[in-house]
């Protein structure tokens, strides 16, 4: 497993906000967004099992974008409900709830909203899902009424949305200056492994033996009420 | 301890001198604003542990006193770089006008006061208290530092922390600065005032901590919630924590979160007021937003103008060219920006990413 320390956590998260912001990409403001969490996680010092949280009353705020249909402007932001994570089980987590929103300025329009999810026991689907909708506005008509489809995927982290934003929205930067740095890519990295490794192992398990297959698919293997 | 104020005017070197005094440090108005080199050297030699300056040294007749206190300051902050231990704060106590006329547009002299008071304001009892608990606290915060500098020790020193907690907060580069002073008493007394103290960041005024828990900022309410949390142990106790106090806002928000199990900006002013009240022992009011009329909001913090606890969604960021990894950005909150609370502040003016905020909210497209 990755064992990654609370320490590692903190800097990861504190350097990558920073390089964004110096960047241009991030709104200064989001240093402070994260300000809780490192310090929460520098408290930590070197334990391997830690949590942070980065809140919706002060996230991570990417600068403007335009909607390139109708011209509208909108900011991504990115915030945590919270990840706690035991780093050195082989199924590291144990609450997971991160959120990419885009704010149109627009406060009557419906703002699109992903989150990465850990399914509750008995909660139908993919226990690690990544689902579309959720309560976002203060007026619940703007929410989607919808639930489903929950996305059998990996979780992303701050660190992983950060660099999928950044890639999405604002390419130019991320290639000229983000994509490269050496520390953003060692960061990325261990974010890579916590996030990825658990599903991956069990994907890489069930495509190499073919036992398995008879009996199961690999959806059904992720699937949250019949899990084993 | 003894301070010296420096006026043209004679009345008011002894009347200002007297509403600056206080016990533990006399204030003496003797000294007339005469040739600076020769003021220099007279003030020098008394081993002064605070000056005070009038803006305008030039006012009356005299044809060796055409210059302003910048000048002086200027001159006195030179001759100390090479006795750190002798330094001392100087501080600007004129009148109103000249601070917004004069002092205001003189911008290559702000660095040499530690801080500005008004002289009209100083006959108001609330006002003199503050200007007096500030200036001891920048007299004695003075001997302080110059005698961590000469004892080598760094940031964890002088903000009262030791290394293990100075790890927690984002204070690396603040660290590097101090490192840069050169071991100048001045320039690391600057630096903690217009960096930590000033601003909001690592240090929470009582303000902002009524924005951070999301509670009125009734006096009662504020003074018992700051008692609480100083007793509590999260208090500031580094170099000018007696003249301004502050609370460590990486204490305040562990202690928040073990308590709510979540970080205090994810609940409403209402939740936050509530499961507060229970832990803290006594009723806490809830903040209540001005533009929405409503405690149900994700008050973060206080707004720059009124100073009121504030959320994100109903405010815009501000320009702020001086912003530091680890201060708070700052923001105006909707009602001061329709209201025209800004104009007072003629230095401020929206962020660039918020301005067409501003525009729907000055064309009525967002509505309270």
């Amino acid at each position: 497993m990755a064992v990654i320390s609370a320490r590692e956590m903190a800097s990861a998260l504190e350097t990558s906000v920073r390089k964004y912001v110096e960047v241009g990409i991030l709104e200064g403001e989001s240093c402070n967004a994260v300000a809780p969490a490192v310090a929460q996680l520098r408290k930590e010092k070197n334990n391997t099992a830690w949590e942070y949280s980065v809140s919706k009353g002060e996230p991570i705020r990417f600068t403007e974008c335009t909607d390139r249909q109708d011209g509208s402007k909108f900011n991504p932001l990115i915030m945590v409900e919270k990840i706690c994570v035991k780093t050195e089980e082989e199924f590291p987590y144990d609450h997971w709830v991160t959120v990419l929103v885009l704010e149109y300025k627009d406060r009557n329009r419906e703002c699109p909203r992903w989150h990465f999810d850990l399914g509750n026991d008995g909660q139908p689907g993919p226990r690690l899902h990544m689902q579309y909708g959720g309560h976002y506005h203060t007026d619940r008509r703007l929410d989607p009424s919808f639930k489903v489809p929950r996305w059998s995927t990996f979780p992303l982290d701050t660190i992983l949305l950060l660099e999928v934003v950044a890639a999405n929205f604002f390419e130019e930067q991320w290639k000229s200056a983000l994509r490269d740095d050496r520390t953003i890519l060692k960061h990325v990295k261990v974010s890579e492994d916590l996030c990825y490794r658990p599903l991956s192992d069990k994907l890489q398990q069930y495509l190499t033996n073919p036992a398995i297959g008879r009996e199961e698919t690999f959806l059904r293997s992720c699937w949250n009420d019949d899990r084993h | 301890m003894i301070g010296f104020f420096i006026d043209d005017n004679a009345e008011d070197r002894t009347r200002i001198a007297r509403l600056l005094e206080q016990k533990e440090l006399p204030i003496d108005g003797r000294f007339e604003p005469v040739d600076p080199i020769k003021l220099r050297d007279a003030v020098l030699a008394e081993k002064p542990d605070l000056v005070a300056l009038d803006f305008r040294l030039d006012d009356e007749d005299l044809p060796e006193n055409n210059y302003k206190g910048g000048a002086l300051a200027q001159i006195l902050r030179e001759a100390l770089l090479e006795t750190p231990t002798l330094d001392f704060p100087i501080i600007l106590v004129s009148t109103e006008e000249n601070i917004k006329q004069i002092y205001s547009i003189d911008k290559t002299s702000h660095d040499l006061f530690d801080q500005k008071y008004m002289k009209g304001r100083l006959s108001d009892r609330a006002y003199r208290k503050t200007c007096h608990q500030e200036i001891l606290s920048l007299a004695l915060g003075y001997k302080r530092i110059a005698a961590a500098l000469e004892e080598g020790v760094g940031a964890a020193s002088l903000l009262a922390l030791d290394e293990d907690e100075l790890q927690i907060v984002p204070l690396h580069g603040f660290a590097t600065d101090l490192k840069n002073a050169n071991s100048v008493t001045h320039v690391a007394a600057r630096m903690l005032l217009r960096q930590l103290i000033e601003r909001a960041g690592p240090l929470l005024s009582c303000k902002d901590v009524a924005a951070r828990l999301g509670i009125a900022t009734e006096q009662n309410q504020i003074e018992q919630t700051m008692e609480f949390l100083f007793a509590s142990g999260f208090g500031y106790e580094g170099v000018f924590g007696d003249g301004w106090p502050r609370v460590w806002r990486h204490r305040l928000e562990a202690w928040a979160n073990d308590l709510l199990g979540e970080p205090l900006t994810s609940l409403t002013g209402d939740e936050r007021a509530k499961r507060l009240s229970e832990a803290i022992g006594f009723e806490l009011r809830p903040a209540v937003s001005k533009w929405t009329n409503s405690s149900d909001e994700l008050f973060a913090f206080a707004c720059t103008t009124c100073r009121e606890p504030t959320e994100r969604r109903n405010s815009l960021s501000l320009y702020d060219k001086y912003l530091l990894p680890y201060s708070d950005k700052k923001r105006v909150c909707f009602d001061c920006y329709i209201r025209g609370e800004m104009d007072r502040f003629p230095q401020l003016a929206i962020d660039e990413g918020d301005i067409e905020v501003a525009e729907d909210i000055r064309e009525g497209r967002i509505k309270r």
